[in-house]
């Protein structure tokens, strides 16, 4: 089992962001978080990716339980988790080369580091330009970041996670900003990566439909809590109107 | 993240009052200082008229036959000048980096969400350091560069190299302030990225802010450059052979030609820099583009190769980096280039009438120690003779100085205010804002074009020129009182402010003002009543910042002759060489200039929209 969560509870001073969720991923799943901003999506992605530690329940991630670890080993269970932020975290005045090699710092030390900046060696080059090739824009290697389009970007995001050579990949709403033809690519892109690989896949997402199509196992969240667990093809039209419904009330209520 | 509550803008009658306030506080200080005494009679005879007529001969009749000539000498002076702000600037930045490093937090091991980074403990290590960093590099910068230098001069004996150790000294502290306020500016999301995907937190920090952070320190690093540059030529004033040495001996002799070609020599070099600067800046803010793709059929190391030929890169930073790194290493080794120039070290004569190192240094800190002291012995003593000094002179010194530099940045603030709207690229247009102003008169597009251009220059050669020349040159022309020291003052100010408010308004949205045209106002009803009000919080942030430097300065322009520390400093130590009361006065002035930066900092915090 890749990730247990068993009855999580997380919150933010009095709001309950995620409320009593229980999930387990196996080894090499690919799973789709879906539902309303707000519904404690990315609490629970950060949850899984070691960021924030539940305030109650108990959680194992491929066989540790974060709360119990050292510095140390939180550093290194960090290493097999590779997590792509909304707001993909990458710098953007440096080439893609160098972007992408931060996703090893973990496995190095600080003078290896500093090796590392100075002068890149010849095989971290070529697995960068390798993992480049693989997410579709090897020729943007030497690249400064912020040359590159919001896609092109996230492609940068998606290979400095796969040269963390994770265990777990997560990615909160890698589409949320891109066009709805590269919103299809990049999720074909990463289902494609993670079964090729066996990497675990987590996913939030605000777009159903591409949900149903490429993932076997949809997870609705609603108010911090499951509102179903399913495959596509078990998921009801009334689940998702519900998971809409509650989009329009929070308009309401919001407003 | 809590966020502060952001702050709203001063509203319409606080402006009002804000400017009132003002005007009244110059009359204050204008009653303060007294008033200006009528100007010496024929005092500055050709002094204008040489400005249209600089020369490049020697005015002297009476020089010796070996005397090297007018125009060889003060190029010489301008690369001594050059040379000493290379050295001083070659261990200030370091040093800055370092301290700036020390003085934030950035780096230290931190909580990103609920888990921590690193071992925490650290911090309650690190915290020390911070804050003894920070005070360290503020009584650094407490201290003006020449008054380190006279110090240090009149401690090792007159070497060149202590004159730019002097110079680094505060130029170090003033750089590791800014080094740390930019980096603590970035943005963290990519460092926290980092140090959730296992990357530690100093890995973290050498990998993502110092990248970040690199433009705005390069940039900043050649304005510093350019303020040693005026720096380096003031030591000439308190006798290191730099370009203001022979300023003040053309000025004395009333060689008032050969002065302006001095004077146009330094402030052609120092416009280059400025010039420089503001091209770099424009380069690292452009995101060089991949122009060609190359062929990529081959194999996979040839395309690496490939890739890497012709990636984009900026040429121009590049060429900056190497050549004043060429140039920092020629200016420490002359030799290398064979130029035979003034030895930075003085080799230790064996004169016996010459004092050795240690024997000056133990000599001048034994007349450093307050005179009631050495013969008692006892430190109370201490206290009797600063409390006599401080009601003798030091009390009137340090309430002059003060009131010289808030007159000073009052006049310049309203100077730069008035002549803004002419400067921006927005106004000063034919079409302002980018909007059509009437029917395409070439004409009017050259008349306002050269508007702006000219009110740019004014802002950049006022800001060129050094304050200590600038009060040396009109103390000349105007007599000894407090007013050409106040001029000299808001003059450079002037420029600095008009620049700094200039950038404040060209990066303020144009929707509004833009609004104002449309419906039928004229240029300046929109810069006083769209840009000044939007702006007014930045400005006035700004304002504080250079009061608070006006006030390091007009610490040391009364050496040149009127009744404020400077003075005393100077007094102190040409006639009595009693360097305990310069000392006192130089700890004085230290301490004003260390609560007049609290106060700013106070206010601008204040100002600062969350």
């Amino acid at each position: 089992m890749s990730l247990q969560l068993s009855q999580i509870t997380h919150h933010f001073g009095s709001t309950e962001a995620v409320d009593c969720v229980s999930l387990d991923v196996k080894s090499g799943e690919q799973v789709a978080l879906i539902g309303p901003s707000g519904c404690g999506k990315t609490t629970l992605l950060r949850i899984m990716g070691t960021q924030l530690l539940p305030s109650t329940g108990d959680i194992s991630l491929i066989g540790r339980t974060p709360t119990t670890l050292s510095a140390r080993e939180i550093k290194q269970l960090r290493t097999r988790i590779a997590m792509i932020p909304q707001h993909l975290g990458l710098v953007s005045n440096i080439s893609v080369l160098r972007n992408v090699l931060n996703g090893g710092l973990g496995k190095i030390n600080l003078l290896q580091t500093a090796r590392q900046i100075i002068h890149p060696t010849r095989q971290e080059i070529t697995r960068v330009y390798e993992l480049l090739k693989r997410t579709g824009i090897s020729e943007k290697i030497y690249d400064r970041t912020d040359s590159l389009s919001g896609g092109q970007q996230q492609r940068v995001a998606v290979a400095r996670a796969l040269y963390q050579q994770p265990s777990i990949l997560l990615a909160d709403e890698p589409v949320s900003s891109i066009d709805p033809a590269r919103a299809r690519d990049t999720i074909q892109m990463l289902t494609q990566l993670s079964k090729e690989e066996g990497i675990t896949l987590v996913v939030s997402l605000h777009n159903l439909e591409l949900a149903r199509e490429f993932f076997p196992r949809l997870v609705g969240l609603r108010y911090g809590s499951t509102a179903f667990d399913c495959s596509p093809e078990a998921l009801s039209n009334d689940d998702c109107q519900a998971l809409f419904k509650m989009d329009s009330q929070d308009l309401v209520q919001h407003d | 993240m809590t966020k502060l509550p952001s702050r709203p803008l001063i509203k319409g009658h606080g402006r009002k009052w804000i400017v009132l306030a003002l005007l009244v506080l110059f009359f204050g200080c204008r009653y303060i200082l007294g008033p200006m005494p009528p100007s010496p009679p024929s005092s500055e005879e050709g002094f204008w008229g040489a400005a249209l007529n600089p020369t490049l001969t020697d005015q002297s009749q009476s020089l010796p036959e070996d005397a090297m000539p007018f125009a060889e000498r003060i190029l010489k002076e301008m690369a001594t000048t050059l040379r000493y702000a290379f050295i001083a600037m070659s261990m200030a930045v370091p040093a800055g980096l370092l301290l700036g490093f020390l003085a934030s937090s950035k780096w230290w091991p931190s909580m990103i969400g609920d888990v921590s980074a690193g071992n925490k403990a650290a911090r309650y290590l690190l915290r020390p350091i911070q804050i003894s960093v920070r005070l360290f590099t503020t009584l650094m910068r407490s201290i003006h560069e020449l008054i380190w230098a006279i110090l240090f001069l009149a401690a090792l004996g007159h070497e060149p190299i202590t004159a730019c150790v002097a110079l680094a000294l505060p130029f170090a502290g003033t750089l590791a302030k800014v080094f740390s306020e930019i980096i603590d500016e970035q943005s963290v999301h990519a460092r926290d990225h980092l140090i959730t995907s296992g990357a530690g937190p100093l890995q973290a920090f050498l990998t993502s802010l110092i990248p970040q952070s690199f433009p705005d320190i390069a940039t900043y690093t050649v304005y510093r450059f350019e303020c040693a540059l005026r720096s380096s030529a003031v030591l000439g004033f308190i006798g290191i052979e730099t370009i203001g040495l022979s300023i003040t001996r053309s000025f004395e002799n009333h060689f008032y030609n050969e002065l302006w070609t001095e004077l146009y020599l330094l402030l052609a070099v120092i416009l280059l820099v400025d010039a420089l600067g503001a091209m770099l800046r424009k380069r690292l803010n452009r995101i060089p583009k991949r122009t060609a793709v190359p062929d990529l059929s081959r194999s996979t190391r040839e395309n690496i190769k490939q890739l890497k030929r012709t990636a984009p890169r900026s040429v121009m930073a590049r060429v900056l980096l190497w050549s004043s790194i060429v140039l920092v290493i020629v200016s420490w080794f002359p030799s290398m280039i064979n130029v035979s120039t003034q030895p930075l070290v003085k080799a230790s004569s064996s004169n016996t009438m010459q004092l050795s190192k240690s024997e000056r240094l133990s000599h001048f800190l034994t007349k450093m120690t307050p005179a009631p002291v050495r013969e008692s012995g006892a430190w109370n003593d201490t206290i009797p003779w600063a409390n006599e000094l401080w009601h003798e002179n030091g009390k009137t010194a340090v309430i002059n100085t003060i009131a010289m530099a808030t007159a000073a940045i009052i006049i310049s603030a309203f100077a730069a205010w008035l002549l803004l709207p002419w400067a921006s690229r927005a106004l000063a247009s034919a079409k302002p804002l980018g909007l059509f102003g009437g029917s395409d008169n070439p004409l009017r597009n050259i008349i306002w074009q050269s508007v702006g251009l000219l009110t740019r220059f004014l802002f950049v050669i006022s800001r060129a020129i050094p304050e200590y020349i600038y009060a040396y040159l009109l103390i000349g022309l105007l007599g000894v009182s407090a007013w050409p020291l106040v001029l000299a003052l808001a003059l450079h100010n002037f420029g600095i402010l008009g620049r700094l408010w200039g950038e404040v308004i060209e990066n303020q949205p144009a929707e509004a003002p833009r609004q104002l045209l449309r419906s039928g106002s004229g240029r300046l009803q929109c810069y006083f009543s769209s840009f000044v009000p939007a702006s007014f919080n930045r400005f006035l942030m700004y304002l504080f910042y250079r009061w608070e430097t006006c006030v390091r300065e007009a610490t040391v322009l009364g050496m040149l002759g009127f009744a404020s520390l400077g003075l005393h400093i100077q007094l102190s130590r040409n006639f009595s060489r009693a360097y305990d009361e310069m000392l006192f006065y130089v700890l004085l002035g230290s301490a004003v200039i260390f609560i007049g930066d609290l106060i700013s900092v106070y206010l601008r915090r204040g100002l600062a929209k969350a």
